[in-house]
């Protein structure tokens, strides 16, 4: 089963790229969320419930309360087991290198995307 | 019997005829002592004449006649009736006396009486004798010795002086110069033991004997066993008579040793004229004319000996003219002392040197002397002059750097400190006295006990400290002072010194406090920009970015068989895109102007891979073919940032500027890097630029071609950013036949 999770705080976009997502990758599953808190909330429940994370998450940088940074910072902290099979993508409009810096040092972080998210980019995880 | 009785009387007449004129009295008195006969040169000795003696007696003439020696003998022959002679001095009525030699002959009448006046005689012999004892006193008291010799030698005579040498001298007997001993003989046995003195004394006696010489003196030595002692020779012929001689000595040790004593002074005086580091000149008090000058004058000066002699001190160069000479002439009369610090002089050379001039007037046997000693200080006075120099550069330096120094005496107590440190202060150097408590007080107290420690630590270490701290100023304020300070030491290791200087650095600190604001408050200025930067990039491409989702999705959504609104579509999407590019291209900019250059490791490949993915979904991309050619040797350093925004300018545009027209569209990427620097070309077979617009592609807001869809930032980006890293960029064009850009880029490392 192929669970993708989606943080945005933008409806809009969370709207978008559920769309995307749906059409292009065969998920199972895909959990949207708008806050990192919520998204936390979220992982902490998997881990209670002994559920797997998702293997897919396409993380916002810019969000009110608790950025995309501070949610990986937060992330780092479930146990290693959990995280071993995610994968988390980054969603950016700003295209600030620093951020690609920032997002990089945390290892899950596997790629970097400017929004919006287009149908094409996804071909990468369709090799799969 | 009248005969025999006139014959008598003639006789008498006769006789008394021939007595008459007699130089000698002659008297005949009877037995009753009455004159029977006087002659003229009687009455002139009896001072009566004929008539009163004639017929009258002795006795009645001369009352108490009797008494007299004259009368006694004259009684003795009357009565014993032989003849007798006497010297006797008479007395006379009016108290007068004379002498007389009296003869006394008895005849039958009575006596005759033969009188001569010696009182003249007698007179002289008396001064005779009198003289005679005077001489020989004062020849006895004389100290010299004195001997009177004959042309043979023979001693006629010595003082007692000379008596008394001789004994005391202890000569003996023999050999002693006394009278009947012969001087000659005691000096040929002194020649003979090889005494000089003996034979130039024999030669010069008898040059006197020969009247070669009037007289003739001889100065020797006549040491004693315990003292030193001179004497002088003198021989004179005896007055009147050739064949004696008066020789003296004379006792002249006293004389000697005065003379050689001077001599001594005037020697060792001489030898300190002669070698004296100072310049000595001889005054004649009167003219003040040189008279003489040392060796070492004539040789600083370099004149010859002669050149000096006979002039004034003005001729010479050391006055500035005659008159100021004489003015320093006549002070030196009036104050016997004149002294100059400082005067010109001029050698033969015409080297100018200073001399100190002391002059003073002194007495030399009665003589009025000037003695001027003249000291070459050229060297001390340029020594001074360069120490004054620096002395004053030393208190400018101070006062341009508003810095003042202090030190210590630690053993002492002595505190000194210079202007520049009083005008830190704002004090005056008589309003407070340097001192170690002074200087403390003077500290703000919240720093007073950092300094001390600081001064503590320089006696720990051993190094020169440095101390930041306030002092009080004057005016109440407090005065930042930058400090260093360090120990001196003697040869026990025994700080001994403290000194260091301080300097004023308020202003400084002003002006360091203001820019640390301005520096903050930038600082805080750029960070709220690339905030704003930041959250405008986000803000502002966010409801663009979600736009072009939307309709991404509603392109979806259409069938492409309505291509009315697949075009609609289609521009919605350019119009946002390239209000999306703007924006990226304003912040890109803005970046770049405001970012510090960052260092990082570039590897061109995968630079390059990097900006073909940012742009490979980009409208045209996929009609060109990128040929990517990277020759890099060594590590490459760079703004990654800066160079990808470069990279992705310069390739987007290849892509957006392709020549539809042609049916093989490529861009060649090639990179060559070494240690020094990296050549980036890109070149492709576009539309081309035309000749005129080729450099004005950097520009600002230019677009050189109306196919533009872009903000006319891209180029101006890449050049502005080029400039920050050193780099260069230039273009060659043709045209629609293509473009190349060659970037040049020098290696961080």
């Amino acid at each position: 089963m192929k669970h993708i999770l989606l943080i945005d705080d933008n409806e809009i976009d969370n709207f978008i790229n559920k769309k995307i997502v749906s059409k292009s990758l065969m998920a199972d599953l895909i959990t949207v969320l708008n806050s990192g808190i919520d998204a936390i909330e979220f992982l902490t429940n998997l881990i209670m419930n002994n559920e797997p994370f998702p293997e897919l998450i396409f993380l916002d940088i810019q969000m009110p309360e608790m950025d995309g940074f501070q949610f990986l910072h937060q992330f780092d902290n479930f146990p290693e087991e959990m995280k071993v099979s995610t994968s988390i993508n980054m969603l950016t409009s700003s295209s600030n290198s620093n951020d690609i810096k920032r997002a990089s040092e945390c290892r899950y972080v596997k790629n970097f995307f400017n929004k919006p998210l287009s149908a094409g980019e996804l071909d990468i995880f369709k090799t799969n | 019997m009248e005969n025999n009785a006139n014959e008598i009387l003639e006789c008498e007449s006769q006789l008394h005829n021939s007595f008459d004129n007699m130089l000698e009295g002659v008297q005949i008195v009877d037995s009753n002592w009455r004159y029977k006969y006087v002659n003229d040169a009687l009455t002139k000795q009896s001072k009566l004449t004929k008539e009163e003696l004639l017929g009258y007696t002795m006795l009645e003439k001369y009352p108490g006649i009797e008494s007299t020696e004259m009368f006694k003998a004259l009684q003795q022959c009357m009565t014993k009736r032989v003849s007798n002679y006497i010297e006797t001095e008479f007395k006379f009525h009016d108290n007068s006396t004379s002498w007389f030699n009296v003869s006394i002959k008895p005849i039958p009448e009575g006596l005759l009486i033969l009188t001569i006046e010696v009182t003249n005689q007698k007179n002289a012999e008396a001064q005779f004798q009198e003289s005679e004892i005077f001489s020989s006193a004062i020849l006895s008291s004389l100290n010299s010795h004195i001997a009177v010799i004959g042309s043979n030698g023979g001693v006629l005579m010595v003082n007692k002086a000379w008596d008394d040498f001789a004994k005391e001298n202890g000569e003996a007997r023999n050999n002693r110069v006394s009278i009947g001993s012969n001087y000659f003989d005691v000096c040929k046995k002194s020649i003979l033991r090889g005494d000089l003195y003996a034979e130039a004394a024999m030669e010069g006696i008898k040059s006197v004997f020969n009247k070669e010489n009037v007289n003739f003196e001889l100065e020797y030595p006549c040491h004693s066993p315990d003292e030193k002692r001179w004497f002088i020779l003198k021989v004179t012929p005896f007055e009147g008579e050739a064949q004696k001689v008066v020789i003296a000595h004379l006792d002249v040790t006293q004389h000697k040793m005065a003379e050689m004593s001077n001599k001594a002074n005037e020697t060792k005086y001489r030898r300190l004229f002669e070698s004296a580091k100072d310049g000595i000149l001889i005054l004649n008090a009167d003219t003040g004319k040189i008279e003489d000058v040392n060796p070492f004058l004539v040789h600083i000066l370099g004149f010859p000996f002669n050149y000096f002699i006979g002039k004034e001190l003005w001729e010479i160069g050391l006055f500035k003219d005659k008159e100021a000479s004489k003015t320093a002439f006549l002070e030196l009369q009036e104050n016997k002392y004149i002294r100059y610090d400082d005067l010109p002089l001029k050698t033969k050379e015409g080297k100018h040197l200073n001399v100190e001039f002391v002059s003073n007037v002194y007495l030399v046997n009665e003589q009025k002397v000037i003695q001027c000693n003249i000291r070459d200080i050229t060297e001390r006075v340029a020594a001074e002059e360069s120490i004054r120099k620096s002395e004053r550069r030393l208190i400018e330096a101070q006062e341009i750097s508003h810095t003042g120094n202090w030190e210590m005496d630690l053993i002492t107590n002595v505190s000194v400190w210079s202007d520049g440190f009083y005008n830190i202060l704002g004090l005056k150097r008589q309003s407070i006295p340097p001192s170690i408590e002074a200087f403390l007080d003077l500290i703000y107290f919240e720093d007073r006990a950092n300094v001390k420690k600081g001064i503590q630590e320089t006696l720990n270490t051993l190094t020169t400290s440095t101390i930041n701290f306030r002092f009080i100023h004057n005016d109440g304020s407090l005065k930042f002072v930058y400090s260093e300070c360090q120990f001196e030491f003697d040869n026990k290791n025994i700080p001994v010194r403290l000194y260091g200087i301080v300097q004023d650095i308020t202003e400084q600190r002003k002006v360091e406090e203001r820019l640390e604001l301005q520096n903050n408050e930038l600082k805080k200025i750029n960070s709220e920009l690339d905030k704003f930067v930041y959250s405008t990039s986000h803000d502002l491409r966010a409801p663009l970015t979600s736009v072009l989702g939307l309709i991404d999705i509603i392109d979806e959504n259409i069938l492409p068989t309505d291509i009315e609104q697949k075009e609609l579509i289609g521009m919605m999407k350019q119009s946002i895109s390239k209000l999306d590019n703007f924006i990226v291209d304003i912040i890109s900019y803005s970046r770049n102007s405001r970012m510090e250059i960052e260092k990082d490791i570039i590897n061109f490949e995968e630079l390059i891979n990097e900006s073909r993915q940012t742009l490979e979904y980009m409208e045209g991309d996929s009609q060109c073919k990128i040929n990517v050619d990277v020759i890099q040797i060594g590590k490459f350093i760079s703004d990654r940032t800066r160079l990808l925004t470069n990279l992705n300018n310069l390739i987007s545009n290849a892509i957006k500027y392709q020549d539809k027209s042609k049916p093989n569209s490529y861009i060649n990427i090639t990179v060559h890097s070494n240690d020094w620097n990296a050549i980036i070309t890109i070149e492709d077979n576009g539309i081309g630029i035309a000749d005129d617009k080729q450099e004005r592609v950097f520009e600002m807001f230019y677009r050189a071609t109306k196919l533009s869809k872009g903000s006319g930032l891209g180029m101006y980006i890449v050049k502005e950013t080029l400039d920050k890293l050193n780099g260069t960029i230039t273009v060659k064009s043709k045209l629609n036949i293509g473009t190349t850009f060659t970037v040049t880029l020098p290696n961080l490392i």
